[in-house]
């Protein structure tokens, strides 16, 4: 039975904003620092930097930098990505397809619609594939069968048509609608 | 954030170390700028990432979003997110064509179903349409097809079926090779008599024929087959009273052909092995439940003979599809899947595994549909593996067709709805409840409700309905019950009935659910 002084290298910490030096690590793994637009700094394993290819590319262009700036990203939602990827190199090491989708279920599934509709863009900003899909799809879900005013708010959107172009619009999409129950 | 940001990192060699905060020097950037995340503005945010929002939604949703303001209207009819329609599920006739129209400039695929949809696709005026799959045809005329060949010049691929097409004749038919050129696929059940003189005009003017099927129909001129020089598959299967002797020298010539489908017709062993044997380019030649060649085949026979294989409902299919993409034989059982994974690298392979499971899935749900008894056997040794392996077909008519399969074939008396428990307890024990409940989630309508019916069909069997429940089954049938799709709600409700028949303790849970 393994005690928790040895712990495997493949249990990696949890904490983004001041992680430990991973002393019980057979090698060392390098750091890269992530900088928010809101100046937050964020030390993550090189491993899960190059989950982005925003910064993977960055890398190449400039590898001798120590600090990536991304002046699009606020710590909020760039914590909850950090959080996803660390995540997904687990199963990058250990594929589990199961176990994956259900960690990708869960991830949206407690996250807020804000949180959600927030990381959309870091995710796209970020190049991150996998994960745009997952909030994509989970937006999806959120809005399926929705009325236009409850996706309005949904995104904060404000209402820019006028009377004649919301009858407009009612007539063009019609068809989309036809058969639906109206609850 | 900007997209031209994103492109030049992920393009761009040169070294720049300010590149990521360079986006105020990007002159086409626009309006696209948006200083914080904390207060998103979705309508400033690059397109694509809205376009690809839209991309994850169905029609009625893309609607709604449209209908926000004026930023997500003008994305929501962005080219791209139209260049392909599936109104199999909406009510498609004149009036709705006409309103799609400004949207269909770019329309390249349409699926549509039943006649009174064809007589709408000419008011789409969607000239670049390349790819029209229709079904349940059964009322699409002669008129209305030549019509559509006309006004759709470019079209490459022409698919009515699996339902036979009876009004449909070989008058269409010349039509369609006179009018279309371009044409790389036709594949048509039921038309009862094909003419020699319709071959001839799809020889002479659509020399890029590649693939054509004249499935389910009463007469085919093989002669003029013949003539299909640039053909590389051909299917006739279940089509009745071919002359097997005359066909097989004549085909066996054909220079370019590769694939051969007789399924289900009457072909005799000796016009079996002629076409086997002396097709020059052959690689596969199927022929399943052949009940004149089967009775005289020898079982011991080999099938595969230089590179060609023969599929009959009595090898290991999986083995001898297997051994046309690799030389090893470990993992048989997944080698469908397998293919899958070395596709890109050969595409005329790729073709094949294409083609191979498009054959599958036609032959398999018509014989779920018919349930001949001589199959039992083969559904148990390898049809219901072969179903499951189709559910992951990158091809998603072949995942709705092996859907629909396994909702028919474990259901052995219609009458009384009696389901084979030893067929739908293969399709458990293989992962099938698994496969089901993932294309029920799938946002494709067509994939949900054939999925939902599979589940509704295998869940009367107790112990599959136990399977169902335990992985969270339940909630995602609720999801769907709720669907605005009727066809879609029906299926789902059917299922959840179905898991709650017998066992009181799932009725509240679905309750609850709902």
């Amino acid at each position: 039975m393994s005690s928790s002084t040895d712990s495997p290298t493949l249990t990696t910490e949890t904490t983004q904003l001041s992680p430990q030096p991973d002393t019980e690590t057979a090698k060392p793994t390098k750091k890269i620092t992530l900088k928010s637009s809101d100046n937050q700094i964020f030390e993550v394993e090189e491993s899960v930097a190059m989950e982005f290819a925003t910064v993977k590319s960055f890398f190449e262009d400039s590898p001798s930098t120590d600090t990536v700036p991304l002046p699009n990203v606020t710590a909020k939602p760039l914590s909850q990505v950090i959080e996803f990827c660390k995540e997904q190199i687990k199963f990058k090491a250990n594929p589990d397809e199961a176990q994956k989708k259900k960690y990708n279920a869960e991830f949206v599934t407690e996250k807020s619609d804000k949180d959600l509709v927030d990381m959309i863009p870091v995710a796209n900003y970020l190049e991150i594939k996998d994960l745009l899909d997952v909030l994509n799809q989970a937006v999806a879900d959120r809005i399926e069968n929705k009325s236009v005013e409850y996706v309005r708010s949904f995104f904060g959107i404000d209402n820019d048509f006028t009377a004649e172009e919301e009858a407009a619009l009612r007539r063009e999409h019609a068809w989309a609608y036809e058969g639906v129950d109206e609850d | 954030m900007t997209r031209t940001v994103r492109r030049k990192l992920a393009h761009s060699k040169e070294k720049n170390k300010e590149i990521v905060g360079s986006d105020s020097d990007n002159p086409d950037d626009g309006c696209l700028c948006s200083s914080t995340i904390c207060d998103l503005d979705w309508t400033a945010l690059p397109d694509d990432t809205a376009i690809q929002l839209f991309s994850y939604l169905n029609y009625r949703d893309r609607a709604s979003l449209s209908a926000t303001c004026q930023t997500f209207r003008l994305l929501g009819s962005s080219p791209c997110l139209w260049d392909s329609l599936d109104l199999r599920y909406h009510k498609f006739d004149i009036t709705t064509a006409q309103l799609l129209s400004s949207r269909s400039k770019n329309l390249q695929k349409l699926r549509f179903l039943g006649g009174e949809s064809a007589d709408a696709i000419i008011s789409l005026e969607a000239r670049d349409l390349c790819e029209i799959s229709g079904y349940f045809c059964r009322d699409i005329t002669d008129a209305t097809l030549s019509m559509i060949a006309a006004r759709h010049v470019m079209l490459e691929c022409l698919q009515l079926g699996p339902d036979v097409c009876e009004r449909i004749t070989s008058f269409a038919i010349r039509v369609i090779a006179i009018c279309c050129p371009k044409l790389k696929r036709l594949q048509i059940s039921g038309v009862k008599v094909v003419t020699g003189e319709a071959i001839n005009a799809l020889a002479k003017h659509c020399r890029q024929l590649v693939e054509v099927a004249f499935m389910e129909s009463d007469s085919v001129d093989e002669f003029a087959l013949g003539n299909l020089t640039s053909v590389q598959f051909l299917s006739l299967a279940g089509t009745k009273n071919l002359k097997w002797n005359s066909a097989s020298c004549v085909w066996s010539k054909l220079p370019k052909l590769v694939g051969l489908d007789v399924s289900r017709t009457d072909i005799t062993f000796s016009s079996v092995m002629r076409l086997f044997l002396s097709s020059q380019y052959l690689k596969v030649l199927v022929a399943l439940n052949c009940p004149v060649f089967e009775a005289e085949v020898d079982n011991h026979m080999t099938y595969n003979h230089k590179g060609k294989i023969l599929l009959t409902v009595f090898n290991d299919i999986f083995k001898a599809v297997g051994s046309l993409f690799v030389d090893i034989t470990e993992n048989e059982s997944n080698m469908l899947s397998y293919w899958r994974k070395v596709k890109s690298t050969d595409r005329s392979m790729d073709a094949i595994a294409t083609w191979i499971e498009w054959i599958f899935s036609h032959f398999l749900l018509r014989i779920a549909e018919n349930n001949p008894k001589e199959l039992d056997a083969f559904w148990i040794k390898q049809g219901a593996a072969l179903l499951l392996d189709l559910l992951q077909s990158s091809q998603e008519d072949v995942q709705e067709r092996a859907a629909n399969s396994i909702a028919t074939f474990v259901v052995i008396d219609d009458e009384n709805a009696t389901v084979d428990a030893q067929r739908a307890e293969l399709v458990m024990q293989n992962g099938g409840i698994r496969l089901l409940l993932d294309l029920a989630r799938s946002y494709r309508e067509g994939l949900q409700s054939e999925a939902a019916k599979a589940i509704a069909n295998l869940s009367v069997d107790s112990k599959v309905a136990k399977a169902v429940a335990d992985i969270g089954g339940i909630n995602i049938l609720a999801g769907l019950a709720r669907s605005v799709n009727r066809l879609v709600a029906e299926e789902a409700a059917g299922g959840l009935w179905n898991l709650s028949v017998g066992e009181e303790h799932k009725v509240v849970e679905i309750e609850a659910s709902l």
